[in-house]
C-alpha cells in the first residue's frame, strides 16, 4: 500500500529497480547501457552499491527508475539485501558464457524470498549474448527455466546495447499492471499513529465547528 | 498528555520553559467543569466553554510543536557532542609549511646520510596538512605504513628489504603449486567430461585400468578423487595443451591417443608414471614453466632435462625455497638433489618463476620427448613425497582457495584499466600479490576491493615483494572496514551525523526519498579509502 503511495507522485512513476546477480556477468555495465547508453570495458567491480535513474515515457505514462546497482560478491550481501525491500522490480543477471552464473539464479531468487519483499516483478537478463561462440547456457534450457519460474528472459548484450532497452520496458510495463492492480484491490488505509493523534484529529472537528459558530 | 509531560520532566534538560509548560499541563484537568455548565445553561456560557477549548487546544499544539522541536534539538546536541570527540585535536597545527606538505626539498632535509632524522609525528603532520610528493612517494610510503622504521639505517632497511622479500618468494611459490595442483584437478574433471562425451572405447580402457593402479594413491589424494583417479595420459593430455576453455574441442581426440600409449606401459608402472608427471610439473614450473608435454608420463628425466638445460638457475632455486616452505614442495627438493649440479643457485628464481606462473594459460608443452624406462627409477621417492605433499593440503583448502583465485581473476582483469600503468605483465604482478595475500587469510579470503587498495602500492613501488608487504600492513588498517570486520556502521553513523549538522537541508532530501540516511551508497567511498 505505502509502496504504491510512494511510486506515484505528481503523475509520475517512481519504481526502485534492483539489479542482482554473480560476480562479473555484467549487472552494472548492463545499469551504464540502459541509463547512458555506452558501454565501458574497463567498468570496475560493485563495492556495495550504486545507483543511478533513468525517466522514460511508456503508454504515455512518466515513469521515473532508480536503478540499484548490487555487488555480485556475497560478502557484501548484508548491504545489498537491505535494498531488497520496497524494490519495485527486480532483475536477475546471469552470464550467457558461464553456466555456473545461470545455475545460481535459483539461490538468488532464494535469497529475495528470505528477505520478504514485496516486489512481484522480477525478469531475467541473459547477458554477453553478444559472445556467441563462447555460450555456454543454452537458449532452450535457460527460456525453458525463465517459462517454469513465470519470469520472462531476455539475452542481452550490455556491449551492444542489444535488447537491453527492450527487456527494461517489458520490466516497467508489467510493474505498472503490477501497481494497477495492487491499486484496485486495494483497501482504504487504516488511520495510523498513536491514540492522542486521534485525539487530536477529533478536537480538530470541534475547532472547526466553533470556528463556524464563532 | 500528563504522562507525556512527566516524561519530558524527567530529561535532563534544565530549560526555564519547564514552569510554563506545567501550567499549560495543569489546564486540561479544568475542562470537565465547563462541559458540565454547558448542559444547564444557555448559548453564552456554550461559547465561553468553546472558548476555553480552543485555548486547550491551542497550547497543546503549541507543547507538542515545542516538544518536537526540543526533542531535535537535544538529539542534534548529541550528535554534535559525538563529533566533535571524533575530531583529533592533535593534528592540529597548520602552519605554512605544513600546508606545503611533505616535499621533495623537505624530504631531503629530514633525508640526511641513509637515515631519516624526524620522528613520526612530524612526518604525519606534514603529510596530513599537504600531502606527500608524488616523486617522493615511493620513498615515504613504506614509513607512513610501518614498513620501514623512522631512524634506521640504510643497511638496516635493506637487510630488512631481503628478508621480506625472500619471505614472499617463498609464500608465492608455496601457492602457485596449489594453483597448479588445482588447475590439475579441473583439467582433469574437465578431460573427464570430454572424453566421457567423444571417445567411448579408448575412455573404457582407461577407466577400467585406473583403479587398479590406484588404491595406495586415493588415498593421499590432494583434490576431489577425481584426480586420483586421473591416469597419466589423461592428466598430460589435458596439461600439454592447457588452453583451457578456448580450444577444448580441436584436443578431443587427443585422449583417446594418449591413453592407447599409456595402455603400452607395464601395468605397474602407470600409477607411479602418473605421480611422476606430477611432480614433475611442479618442479619445472616452480622453477621455470617447462610443463610436461604431450607425453604419456612425462617424468622427471624429461623435467631434468629441462631444468638443467634451460633454467639451472631455477631448479637450484626450487630447492632453495624447499628448504624453507612446506612438505609439499618438498617434493621438488628430491628433484633438485637428482639434477645435483644445480642446487644451491638460488639468485632470482622465484621471481622469475612468479612471472611465469601467473600467466594461467601459457603452460605450453615445450615438446620434449619422455623416456618411459626413465620414470622407474624416481618412483618409489615419489610416492613418498607425494603422500607428504596432499596430506598438508585439505579438501575443503584446496577448494576455498580455488574460489579465491577465481574471484581474485574477475577482479584484477578489471581493476584501474584506465591506468596506463596495467598492462598485461603489471596485472599479473598484481594478481600474484593478491594471491599471496589471500593464500596467507585464507580464512577472510578475498574480498572485493582489495584489488583496488593494493593498485596503488603496486604503481608506486613498481616492486611486487615490497607491494605485498606494505599492503599487509596496510590491510591491518583497513581490514575493519571490509564486511567481516564492524568499522562500516561507524562511518555510516558518522556520515549521517555529519550531513544531519552540515547540510540539514540535504538530510531532508535524503529522508523524503525513501530514506537514504542509512548512507550505503557511501559504501565505496569507506571501503576504498575514497579512491573512486
Amino acid at each position: 500500500m505505502d509502496q504504491n503511495q510512494n511510486c506515484h507522485k505528481n503523475n509520475e512513476f517512481l519504481f526502485k529497480v534492483l539489479i542482482i546477480g554473480d560476480v562479473a556477468v555484467g549487472k552494472s555495465s548492463i545499469m551504464k547501457r540502459f541509463a547512458e547508453n555506452v558501454f565501458d570495458r574497463k567498468y570496475g567491480s560493485t563495492i556495495g552499491v550504486d545507483f543511478k535513474t533513468k525517466k522514460l515515457k511508456l503508454g504515455g505514462k512518466a515513469v521515473k527508475l532508480q536503478i540499484w546497482d548490487t555487488a555480485g560478491h556475497e560478502r557484501f550481501r548484508s548491504i545489498t539485501s537491505a535494498f531488497y525491500r520496497g524494490a519495485h522490480g527486480i532483475v536477475l543477471v546471469y552470464d550467457v558464457t558461464r553456466m555456473e552464473t545461470f545455475t545460481n539464479i535459483p539461490k538468488w531468487l532464494q535469497e529475495l524470498d528470505l528477505q520478504d519483499y514485496n516486489c512481484t516483478v522480477k525478469i531475467l537478463f541473459g547477458n554477453k549474448s553478444d559472445l556467441s561462440s563462447e555460450r555456454d547456457v543454452p537458449r532452450e534450457t535457460a527460456f525453458k527455466y525463465a517459462d517454469s519460474n513465470n519470469m520472462f528472459l531476455f539475452e542481452t548484450s550490455a556491449k551492444t546495447g542489444n535488447s537491453v532497452n527492450e527487456a527494461f520496458e517489458h520490466l516497467v510495463s508489467r510493474m505498472l499492471v503490477a501497481f494497477h492492480e495492487a491499486e484496485s484491490t486495494a483497501t482504504k488505509p487504516i488511520l495510523s499513529g498513536d491514540l492522542s493523534t486521534c485525539i487530536l484529529s477529533e478536537q480538530e472537528k470541534i475547532i472547526a465547528g466553533s470556528g463556524c459558530s464563532c | 498528555f500528563d504522562s507525556d509531560l512527566n516524561l519530558w520532566a524527567t530529561s535532563k534538560l534544565k530549560l526555564p520553559r519547564k514552569k510554563k509548560l506545567r501550567k499549560l499541563a495543569d489546564r486540561p484537568k479544568s475542562r470537565p467543569a465547563p462541559q458540565r455548565l454547558v448542559k444547564k445553561q444557555g448559548a453564552a456560557i456554550t461559547r465561553a466553554c468553546l472558548e476555553t477549548v480552543c485555548q486547550t487546544m491551542k497550547s497543546q499544539i503549541m507543547y507538542r510543536a515545542l516538544k518536537g522541536w526540543l526533542s531535535h534539538v537535544r538529539h542534534l546536541s548529541t550528535v554534535r557532542e559525538h563529533l566533535s570527540s571524533l575530531v583529533q585535536s592533535t593534528v592540529a597545527g597548520d602552519d605554512d609549511i605544513t600546508r606545503q606538505g611533505l616535499t621533495r626539498e623537505k624530504w631531503s632535509e629530514l633525508y640526511q646520510d641513509g637515515k631519516l632524522c624526524s620522528d613520526e609525528e612530524e612526518i604525519s603532520k606534514l603529510v596530513y596538512h599537504g600531502g606527500v610528493d608524488q616523486e617522493i612517494r615511493h620513498l615515504v610510503w613504506p614509513y607512513l605504513l610501518g614498513f620501514h622504521k623512522y631512524g634506521s639505517t640504510h643497511e638496516e632497511r635493506e637487510h630488512e628489504d631481503n628478508v621480506r622479500a625472500h619471505e614472499y618468494k617463498k609464500l608465492l611459490a608455496e601457492w602457485t603449486n596449489v594453483e597448479i595442483l588445482l588447475r590439475q584437478r579441473t583439467r582433469v574433471s574437465e578431460t573427464d567430461r570430454d572424453s566421457t562425451a567423444d571417445s567411448v572405447g579408448s575412455k573404457e580402457d582407461e577407466f577400467n585400468e585406473t583403479p587398479e593402479n590406484d588404491p595406495n594413491d586415493t588415498k593421499n589424494d590432494i583434490g576431489s578423487p577425481d584426480s586420483g583417479n586421473v591416469s597419466n595420459g589423461k592428466l598430460t593430455n589435458g596439461y600439454g595443451h592447457n588452453d583451457p576453455g578456448e580450444s577444448d574441442h580441436p584436443h578431443n581426440g587427443t585422449p583417446g591417443e594418449n591413453h592407447s600409449r599409456h595402455n603400452d606401459t607395464p601395468g605397474e608402472n602407470s600409477p607411479k608414471s602418473e605421480l611422476d608427471n606430477e611432480s614433475g610439473c611442479y618442479d619445472c614450473e616452480t622453477g621455470k614453466l617447462c610443463s610436461p608435454a604431450d607425453e604419456n608420463s612425462p617424468t622427471c628425466e624429461k623435467c631434468h632435462l629441462c631444468n638443467g638445460g634451460s633454467s639451472g638457475d631455477h631448479v637450484g632455486s626450487s630447492g632453495d625455497h624447499v628448504g624453507s616452505s612446506g612438505d609439499h614442495v618438498g617434493s621438488s627438493g628430491d628433484h633438485v638433489g637428482s639434477s645435483g649440479d644445480h642446487v644451491g643457485s638460488s639468485g632470482d628464481h622465484v621471481g622469475s618463476s612468479g612471472d611465469h606462473v601467473g600467466m594461467t594459460n601459457g603452460y605450453h608443452s615445450n615438446g620434449v620427448d619422455n623416456n618411459v624406462g626413465e620414470t622407474k627409477q624416481c618412483t618409489c621417492q615419489k610416492d613418498d613425497r607425494r603422500s607428504r605433499r596432499l596430506s598438508s593440503y585439505s579438501d575443503d583448502l584446496l577448494d576455498n582457495f580455488g574460489l579465491n583465485i577465481h574471484r581474485i581473476d574477475k577482479d584484477v582483469l578489471r581493476c584501474d584499466r584506465n591506468y596506463p600503468y596495467f598492462n598485461h605483465e603489471n596485472l599479473e604482478k598484481l594478481r600474484r600479490i593478491m594471491c599471496t595475500y589471500v593464500w596467507t587469510t585464507l580464512d577472510v579470503g578475498y574480498v572485493q576491493g582489495m584489488c583496488d587498495l593494493l593498485a596503488p602500492l603496486l604503481v608506486i613501488f613498481d616492486d611486487e615483494a615490497k607491494s605485498y608487504d606494505c599492503f599487509v600492513l596496510l590491510m591491518k588498517r583497513m581490514d575493519h572496514n571490509f564486511p567481516h570486520g564492524e568499522n562500516m556502521d561507524k562511518h555510516f553513523v558518522n556520515m549521517r551525523s555529519l550531513i544531519q549538522i552540515l547540510d540539514p537541508e540535504l538530510f531532508e532530501v535524503m529522508q523524503q526519498n525513501g530514506d537514504l540516511t542509512h548512507c550505503y551508497f557511501c559504501y565505496r567511498w569507506f571501503l576504498l579509502d575514497f579512491k573512486r
